[in-house]
C-alpha cells in the first residue's frame, strides 16, 4: 500500500512548525488524508499536488520525488 | 472558489436543507386532506401531506448526498469508491453464496412468524443482498483507512 514516490511533505511541514491538522486545514483536506500522504500510502491527485506545491512555494518535483 | 470555501458552502447547503426538511415535516403532518387524483387501484389515498413529505424526503436525500459527497476530500472519496466496488461486490458474492447454501441445506431464513410466501422470500433476498453489501462496504472502508494510517 506504499506509493511509488517519496515525498518531503513532513519535512516542509516541520520546517514551518505546522501540525498535520494545520496543513490539512490549509489544503482543505482531512488530517487523516495528510497522514496518509506523509506516510506515502496515498498519492494525491494532480490538483492536490499543485495545491501542496503552491502552499509550500516549491515546485511539485521538489516535494514528490520518484 | 478554493477547496475550503467549496466545502464550507456545501456544508451550509446541507444545513439549509435540514431546515427545509423540518419545515416540510410541519406541512406534511398538518396537511391531512386526501391526495387528489390518486388511482383507485392503489387503495385508499394517503393524505397530501404524506405524499409531499415523501417527495420532499427523496429530494432531500438526493441533494444531501450530493453536498455530502462534494464536501469530502479526495482521499475520503477514494475510500468510499474503493469500498463500494470491492466491499460491495465481495460482500454480495459471499453473502449471496451463504444464503444460497443455507437455503439449499433447508435452513429457514425467514424470521419466525412471517408466512412463507413468494413476496416474503423475495423481500428476504433483497434485504440479505443489501445487508451483505453494506457489511462488505463497511469492512472494506475500514480496511482502506487502516492500511493508510
Amino acid at each position: 500500500m506504499t506509493s511509488d514516490f517519496v515525498n518531503r511533505l513532513k519535512v516542509f511541514r516541520a520546517e514551518r512548525n505546522w501540525t498535520q491538522a494545520d496543513l490539512a486545514e490549509q489544503l482543505g483536506v482531512s488530517r487523516q488524508t495528510v497522514q496518509a500522504l506523509e506516510k506515502g500510502r496515498y498519492d494525491p491527485s494532480l490538483p492536490l499536488a499543485f495545491r501542496i506545491a503552491r502552499l509550500f512555494g516549491r515546485p511539485i518535483e521538489a516535494i514528490f520525488v520518484q | 472558489m478554493n477547496t475550503a470555501t467549496k466545502t464550507a458552502a456545501d456544508k451550509k447547503k446541507m444545513d439549509d436543507l435540514t431546515v427545509g426538511l423540518c419545515a416540510l415535516t410541519v406541512v406534511g403532518v398538518s396537511a391531512t386532506a386526501a391526495t387528489p387524483f390518486w388511482p383507485a387501484t392503489w387503495g385508499q389515498a394517503p393524505s397530501i401531506g404524506v405524499v409531499v413529505l415523501a417527495a420532499g424526503l427523496a429530494v432531500f436525500l438526493a441533494l444531501h448526498t450530493l453536498y455530502w459527497w462534494r464536501a469530502l476530500d479526495e482521499a475520503a472519496q477514494e475510500a468510499h469508491k474503493w469500498a463500494w466496488w470491492w466491499g460491495g461486490n465481495l460482500g454480495f458474492i459471499v453473502g449471496g453464496a451463504a444464503v444460497v447454501i443455507a437455503a439449499l441445506n433447508g435452513v429457514d431464513l425467514l424470521p419466525a412468524g412471517l408466512p412463507h410466501t413468494d413476496t416474503a422470500l423475495i423481500a428476504l433476498g433483497v434485504v440479505a443482498a443489501f445487508a451483505a453489501q453494506a457489511v462488505g462496504y463497511g469492512i472494506a472502508w475500514c480496511f482502506w483507512w487502516t492500511a493508510r494510517r
